[in-house]
């Protein structure tokens, strides 16, 4: 199908989302939530652009790019002086609520608008309620954790902030996390993530930690690759297939 | 009608270690001002030098347990590449390479791995005895 | 026992309605959450201890089988005037009694159960004097016209013998011999529309899920009623159940589905029991189930209950919350008539709308549309409530005005006070003045003054409300009942809390009332789901009805109502005080002194702003004033 983005005409395949079709025509929206590999959640409302069903169209409606599948003959308008204010107002309010996440600060620096300082949070943390954490976890398969409670309370947790067995302790929520606030300690012995201490798996080779048991023991029960196949570091690995190589070939 | 896909054909025999293959990787693979990482490295078992780095398996364990789909077979190139985009981070495909050829940058919080420089791997060009050769 | 048939049913109503013609006299008593509170309960007890002493047989509730009894109790459902209970009406002669203990129970039996009389110096009396004999003539019901509450406070909610006899599932009956098409196009020329609140059209929405190709399709009945002081749906799932199941029944019978599920929020525990009985004994009689009636359809409806959210009642996240998932919205650009409970096309209506459904299909589209306004047809349940003579429950035709409403259905406000604003719609509508108080109740009219029909609430407001402080009343209940997916209505609204507060607390700015109209605005376009883009709604229509209000919290520092504490002393006008000494232990900052019969006087400096002071005082003297604070 047809649709038009700031005056571009783009060609979409039924099912594709606006902000899809825009990134594929280097056509560029801001976005905090969005992740290519995760599944869609409108959250924080940063891609919103005006659409119109046609060209004659007057009625302007702003939608979640990320969210809203495309139309043929759909005209989208990314830039337009309301997007850019509602943009202003999400990152105003997102810096109000994490005055400590740079992120936010430099993003909002660079849109560039009025901005309007709001009160800041007193007990502002550096989660932005992005749920790339909750859907990472899920696309693990673990579900460990999930947003609770409601409103300016809401909070990503495990189950009752307890220890769960959900958790492989894997660190994926913190590697994707965008502005740190998701605290992991690391020691050879143990890591500790969620007020969870998990022990640290050593290589067979040189024994260094090099991933948690209970994260050793999801990949092998995952039954895709056979279990021995988490024993060694990745440095221990390629020194063992190097000496193998070379012994084959001699 | 093209040509069979090429193949980065490694002949340890030919190695004579000196190292060119990291730092073409390494250019390669940062910016004018900063090295990057390089996807390649020599490994001296018994003193025989020989360059390690991923040989784009055909049935990639990688790609097996990537839970996302960020890890997919370049049509053209035939090397198992990362779409950055899709990556969470979360070092399955690391714990998954049974050679061990896929390392994790932790500064960047990413996989490390070899993707044939796009159909023009650095490594290969300037190895200067065709230990390693693109063909 | 099974009705197999359609004709089993009509013998079984047969022989239920002649036992019921039967009986020389039916009592019912109001044991709706008001009237049980009120005692009720005591009261049914002791008609029945009474009766027996008096050797009067009373048949109980749906329990008709006693064919010695002459006279019949029924424990109902609300009867709507909720402040007076408990209520009681005797039938065939319509007397109605307000607020009768348990003490009057010997008296009730011995007059007015074992013969005709009406108790005259128990009736209701007007203003005038005048006693109203029956309940027809009291004002508060004169002006009504139930359809979806006409079973409610009528019919024994746990009886289906009851419901039956009342002609309950004739419209089912009627709907198994239309065609599909037939029930959704007669639903639609009803012009019946979601009594929700948004106002959509039912019998549309009944097309687009028939239409929709899929395997299976759902009806759900929306009963997770959150909005502050709305209790339509609660009296209607407590007090005529069978009527929702009949209602949903006739609507999976016109899209199609076999499955169904009435979604009722935690706190409606009694609702849950009736309903939960209501399902099981349609089931046993084959009126739920495979099969149903002997007709080859089958449909089963399931209890979901909701764990207290408010924005459970928003349709997709009611639907994720079904699921098993944490009940927040995803976005709605797919409609849920389309891809909605487990991605099949899903139907989900209010409980009033449901509840119009049987009498449409009975009487006809003709005759539910000849009622209300051409744009929205049939009457609307109301939850009047506040500031208002007459509290309660009631049903009015559409295109009632909001003065009739308050005014001769409620009986004005409350202790003759000036009527300030009428909240209408919930948290997602809004704050009308005196100025709208003509305007029709209909859907477009109340969306076009700002304010919207919604589920049903309608707060009273006196002279003593201040208009900031009830937008920060419902954007704090926002606050806390957003879901807190997207960041507008999270953030958004928790600003807005923050700015209102400052108004009441006269620490505002100028400028902020520009700021919070924008970010309001802002909330409205940006947010992810129907609540966050409602949200600010309260305060919009506040601005837009009482402006001058919000500029005298920022620029003068004053509340006129007298409610913002900061901003206000109280004073004693001398003119007034008759020295009844009320006040005084009434405060709790010990800042009144004054001997008896002497004209008391407020120490301003220890005042409090509370205003226990004026609630107490029952000879209109203590004034409001202004604090000054200085400026900051």
């Amino acid at each position: 199908m047809q649709l038009v983005i700031d005056g571009i005409p783009c060609t979409a395949e039924s099912g594709e989302t606006i902000l899809q079709v825009a990134r594929r025509n280097r056509i560029d929206i801001p976005t905090l939530c969005h992740h290519d590999a995760l599944e869609g959640v409108g959250a924080c409302r940063l891609c919103v652009v005006a659409v119109r069903a046609h060209a004659e169209a007057v009625d302007a409606q702003v939608v979640a790019s990320c969210m809203y599948a495309v139309k043929d003959g759909l005209q989208v308008d990314t830039a337009t002086p309301e997007v850019r204010r509602l943009r202003q107002t999400v990152l105003d309010l997102l810096a109000a609520r994490c005055p400590d996440a740079p992120e936010i600060q430099a993003l909002r620096e660079r849109m560039g608008g009025d901005a309007i300082d709001y009160a800041p949070a007193v007990d502002g943390s550096k989660c932005i309620m992005c749920y790339r954490c909750v859907r990472a976890c899920e696309a693990i398969g673990c579900n460990a954790i999930a947003a609770v409670n409601r409103g300016p309370q809401k909070e990503i947790a495990p189950p009752f902030f307890d220890a769960t067995q959900r958790c492989i302790g894997c660190g994926t929520c913190a590697a994707i996390c965008p502005t740190g606030h998701i605290a992991v300690t690391e020691t050879p012995q143990y890591r500790e993530i969620w007020s969870q201490r998990f022990a640290m798996a050593q290589c067979a080779g040189c024994g260094a930690p090099f991933m948690t048991e209970a994260t050793r023991e999801h990949l092998a029960g995952l039954g895709k690759l056979k279990p021995d196949y988490f024993t060694h570091c990745a440095a221990c690995r390629q020194r063992d297939a190097a000496a193998r190589f070379v012994r084959v070939g001699t | 009608m093209r040509s069979p896909t090429p193949m980065l054909i490694i002949d340890w025999r030919k190695c004579i270690g000196c190292r060119t293959c990291e730092l073409a990787c390494a250019m390669a693979k940062g910016s004018p001002e900063k090295l990057g990482r390089p996807r390649i490295a020599i490994h001296r078992p018994d003193d025989a030098p020989i360059p390690m780095t991923c040989l784009q398996c055909l049935e990639a364990a990688c790609v097996k347990i990537c839970p996302v789909g960020a890890l997919s077979r370049h049509p053209e190139t035939g090397a198992v590449v990362l779409d950055e985009n899709r990556c969470i981070h979360c070092q399955s495909c690391v714990a998954a390479c049974p050679f061990g050829h896929i390392s994790w940058a932790e500064e960047s919080r990413t996989p490390l791995k070899c993707d044939l420089c796009d159909g023009q791997p650095a490594c290969a060009k300037f190895c200067p005895t065709g230990a390693l050769t693109y063909k | 026992m099974k009705l197999t048939s359609v004709d089993m049913l009509a013998q079984r109503r047969e022989t239920l309605v002649q036992r019921t013609a039967a009986l020389a006299r039916e009592v019912r008593v109001c044991a709706g959450t008001a009237c049980v509170a009120a005692g009720a309960g005591k009261l049914s007890d002791a008609i029945q201890r009474e009766a027996a002493a008096q050797g009067l047989v009373l048949a109980v509730d749906g329990d008709a089988a006693d064919v010695e009894a002459t006279v019949r109790l029924v424990n109902t459902g609300c009867q709507g005037l909720c402040q007076a209970g408990p209520l009681v009406r005797v039938l065939p002669q319509d007397a109605f009694y307000c607020g009768v203990r348990p003490k009057q129970a010997a008296r009730l039996v011995s007059e007015a159960l074992q013969n005709n009389a009406v108790i005259a110096d128990w009736c209701a009396v007007s203003p005038q004097g005048q006693r109203y004999a029956t309940r027809a003539e009291v004002p508060f019901y004169r002006h009504q016209q139930p359809i979806a509450l006409e079973g409610c406070g009528a019919v024994a909610p746990e009886s289906l013998d009851d419901y039956i006899a009342h002609g309950g599932f004739a419209a089912l009956v009627r709907a198994l011999e239309m065609s599909p098409e037939d029930i959704v196009q007669t639903v639609e020329d009803a012009g019946l529309r979601g009594r929700g609140g948004g106002g959509f059209s039912t019998g549309r929405k009944w097309r687009i899920a028939a239409s929709a190709s899929a395997s299976e399709r759902y009806v759900i009945c929306n009963g997770d009623e959150g909005d502050p002081g709305a209790f339509m749906d609660c009296a209607i799932m407590e007090g005529d159940p069978f009527r929702i199941i009949e209602g949903m029944t006739i609507a999976a019978r016109a899209i199609g589905a076999q499955q169904g599920f009435i979604y009722v929020r935690h706190e409606y525990p009694k609702a849950v029991a009736r309903l939960d009985k209501a399902i099981v004994a349609c089931r046993e009689a084959g009126l739920l189930g495979a099969g149903i009636l002997g007709a080859g359809f089958d449909f089963d409806v399931e209890i979901a209950r909701g764990g207290g959210a408010f924005v459970c009642g928003e349709s997709t996240a009611l639907m994720r919350s079904i699921e098993g998932l944490v009940g927040e919205p995803r976005a709605n650009y797919v409609r849920s008539v389309q891809e909605g409970l487990y991605g099949q096309p899903t139907v989900l209506n209010n409980v009033e709308t449901f509840a119009c459904v049987p009498a449409i299909i009975a009487r006809g589209a003709a005759w539910f549309a000849a009622t209300g306004t051409p744009g929205s047809p049939g009457t609307k349940a109301f939850c009047l409530v506040g500031k208002v003579a007459h509290t309660g429950l009631i049903e009015v035709p559409m295109g009632t005005t909001l003065r009739q409403v308050i005014f001769d259905i409620g009986g004005g406000v409350l202790d003759g006070r000036p009527f300030k604003a009428v909240q209408t719609g919930g948290p997602s509508g809004g704050c009308l003045g005196e100025a709208q108080l003509d305007l029709p109740v209909d859907f477009d009219a109340l969306t076009a003054a700002g304010s919207m029909m919604g589920s049903g609430g309608m707060i009273v407001m006196d002279d003593r409300t201040c208009m900031v402080d009830v937008a920060h009343y419902y954007l704090s209940f926002l606050q806390s009942e957003s879901c807190g997916r997207c960041v507008p209505c999270r953030e958004g609204v928790a600003q807005f809390c923050h700015l209102l507060d400052t108004m009441r607390r006269g620490t505002a700015k100028p400028g902020d009332l520009d700021r919070a109209i924008r970010l309001a605005q802002d909330i409205a376009q940006a947010s992810l789901c129907g609540l966050g883009k409602s949200a600010p709604n309260p305060f919009l229509s506040a601005v837009t009805h009482f402006r001058a209000e919000f500029e005298a919290h920022i620029n003068d520092r004053t509340c006129s109502a007298g409610v913002c504490r900061d901003l206000t002393v109280f004073a004693i006008d001398a003119q007034n005080c008759t020295g009844c000494g009320l006040c005084a232990p009434a405060c709790p900052a010990d800042a009144i002194a004054g001997a008896p019969k002497q004209v008391h006087v407020i120490d301003a400096q220890k005042c409090t702003g509370c205003g226990a002071c004026r609630t107490v005082c029952r000879d209109d003297a203590v004034r409001a004033l202004p604090r000054n604070l200085p400026c900051n």
